[in-house]
């Protein structure tokens, strides 16, 4: 009975590995394929989730016929890439910096296939980096910040000393200048992504002891202890990337918006007029990819004239952030 | 630093102090009768969740911290049932217990936050007066502090101060003299086995409802583990453990401290600050002798 039982649950199991080999059939010559590559569940409400609702956006926008692969493991990246290479597909998107290798790898052999890899750490001619523009993200906060701040202090809480950070750090510095001069910029380093205490404890060290009344945390899911921080102080917060108002109305006044989905979507544009080309594709107000979330009932109207005055001015490159 | 200043340093450092103490008081008790608890971890992760969520659905916290006694003397049970009864590798089946706390609590999380559970606790375990006490120390302290402060206290006593206590120390010494004078060496670290859960998973719920009031993915970010280093350092002292917890607590919440003021010192330098302090402090202590048998499993009848 045991071995019967054996069998069944093997013929099963293997029949789930031919299913799951299977490919859809391919489809009209001339219709733009896309693929994305990720090394996570789609489901995960957060980066994956973005990147796969910035293939969706691609294929409701543009038409692309598009295919995903979720979860894959480090030791089939390559394999990964070459499959939908070899199947023809126009644009390979790979959701992160740890497919640069296999990505370089694969795409010298393929040179008429592009690729992208989000937040990438290299490019060659048919690979593209696509990014966001953090000094500009910070800039924003800086401006905005400097603009509710009533004590003259305002907080910045990054993750770890990443480029990333570092830049959305000096951009913030130079938005605060330019809206208020003598405001004072308190940065802090939790040294953790995801560890919700930490940040709770930097909000309310900052706001305590060092008497700063807004904070723009950009630190992932220590954010969430930062708004929880600032609650309790009652002290201000600017959220992002996405719009974050309705989740602690009365403490955060903002969203500085980075949206994954347009990113890729502009890149898959770029596909579509045919001008992508090895380059990194950085997100930013003029493409529509970084944006102002909603203001709180807290922000008066001369504040958010004077913020839409200074996208007006990045946008028309006025202000010059390089 | 301003008056004002140095009592919200010293909340903080209570603040982070107070779930390692719990934990550190559950692992030392454990050690002590012969267990080493690797599985803290997981304990403390189960008990915080158990009790912001108890918290939540029932909107009473300390409905919640029963949860959290419950549920960590349930997870005493399993370990034990892992460790004292088979009995299993202590270090791999903590670690095993790890590991899976970890993915049953995401699990379950996971369902409340598709149900559309707002985890975020009553406030009621903050402070001893609520959240708007301002300048009264004492009132702004949460009640768990006190709560762990007191048990260490009672903890010192018990193990050096009376009979039950040597009976207990005994067990991490030589359980085969144990046996031999008319103990049940399973049936005690059964039981010390449930008290050491229980007391990991008040840590948790100290760090879930007296410290951020909600919960994400492995919230506790091996806090456990640094109470398992706070035994080892405080000499198998409740005391002192409590003590190496408490400057721990002091190196992260001066890490903060400092980066704010904003010397221009790489901020890596800082956020060493915690371990840099429990190291020196460890390396002036000199040599530690833990129980001799901890960690040993007992096969004897």
């Amino acid at each position: 009975m045991r071995r019967v039982l054996s069998i069944i649950l093997v013929l099963v199991l293997a029949s789930g590995i031919l299913v799951a080999g299977c490919r859809r059939p391919a489809a009209d010559e001339g219709q733009l394929k896309m693929a994305l590559v990720l090394n996570g569940p789609i489901s995960d409400g957060g980066w994956n989730a973005n990147a796969y609702a910035g293939l969706k956006l691609a294929e409701e926008t543009y038409g692309f016929e598009i295919a995903y692969s979720e979860s894959v493991q480090q030791s089939d990246y390559e394999t990964a890439f070459t499959d939908y290479a070899n199947q023809g597909y126009d644009l390979i998107i790979a959701n992160g910096f740890e497919f640069t290798d296999a990505v370089m790898t694969v795409a010298e052999n393929f040179p008429e296939v592009m690729f992208g890899i989000i937040n990438g750490g290299a490019i060659a001619e048919n690979v593209a980096i696509l990014g966001f523009d953090n000094v500009e993200a910070g800039y924003l906060a800086g401006a905005f910040a400097g603009l509710m701040t009533e004590t003259g202090y305002v907080g910045f809480v990054g993750g770890q000393e990443v480029p990333s950070i570092t830049d959305a750090q000096a951009g913030m510095e130079m938005g605060l200048a330019a809206t208020n001069p003598e405001a004072e910029l308190i940065s802090v380093m939790a040294g953790s992504w995801d560890d919700v205490a930490k940040g709770k404890e930097i909000a309310l060290s900052m706001i305590t002891a060092s008497n700063v009344d807004v904070i723009f945390p950009f630190a992932s899911a220590v954010n969430t202890g930062v708004i929880q921080g600032a609650k309790e102080k009652q002290a201000y917060v600017i959220g992002e990337p996405n719009d974050q108002l309705a989740l602690a109305p009365g403490t955060i006044i903002g969203s500085v918006l980075q949206s994954t989905p347009d990113l890729i979507l502009l890149a898959a544009g770029k596909v579509v007029d045919g001008t992508f080309e090895g380059e990194v594709i950085s997100g930013n107000l003029a493409n529509g990819v970084q944006n102002m979330g909603t203001y709180g009932d807290e922000v008066p109207e001369d504040v958010r004239t004077r913020m839409s005055e200074i996208m007006e001015q990045i946008k028309s490159g006025e202000i010059s952030l390089r | 630093m301003t008056d004002q200043a140095v009592l919200q340093f010293g909340l903080a450092v209570l603040r982070a102090a107070t779930p390692l103490a719990f934990c550190a008081l559950g692992v030392l008790l454990a050690e002590r009768a012969g267990v080493l608890n690797i599985a803290v971890e997981g304990m403390m992760l189960c008990g915080s969740l158990a009790a912001v969520l108890t918290a939540v659905l029932t909107q009473n916290a300390w409905l919640g911290v029963v949860a959290a006694v419950v549920v960590g003397a349930v997870t005493g049970l399993v370990l034990g049932a892992l460790v004292v009864l088979l009995p299993a590798d202590q270090v791999v089946s903590g670690i095993a217990f790890n590991i899976t706390a970890q993915g049953l609590t995401s699990f379950i999380y996971k369902i409340t936050v598709i149900r559309g559970v707002q985890l975020i606790g009553p406030a009621t375990l903050i402070s001893l007066a609520g959240p708007a006490a301002r300048g009264n120390f004492l009132a702004s302290i949460s009640p768990l502090t006190y709560v762990a402060l007191v048990l260490t206290c009672l903890a010192w006593v018990f193990l050096f101060r009376t009979g039950p206590g040597l009976l207990w120390r005994s067990l991490g010494e030589s359980a085969r003299a144990s046996h031999a004078s008319g103990m049940n060496v399973r049936r005690a670290r059964m039981a010390v086995l449930v008290l050491s859960g229980v007391l990991c998973a008040l840590g948790g719920a100290s760090l879930t409802l007296a410290w951020v009031r909600s919960f994400t993915d492995n919230i506790t970010m091996g806090r456990g583990f640094i109470a398992l280093a706070a035994v080892y350092f405080g000499r198998w002292n409740p005391l002192l453990a409590v003590l190496s917890c408490l400057l721990f607590g002091a190196g992260e919440a001066l890490a903060f401290r400092a980066q704010a003021l904003g010397s221009g010192i790489n901020p890596f330098y800082y956020l060493m600050l915690p371990y840099v302090l429990t190291l020196l402090a460890v390396g002036l202590m000199g040599r530690a002798v833990g129980p001799k048998e901890a960690g040993k499993p007992y096969l004897g009848g």
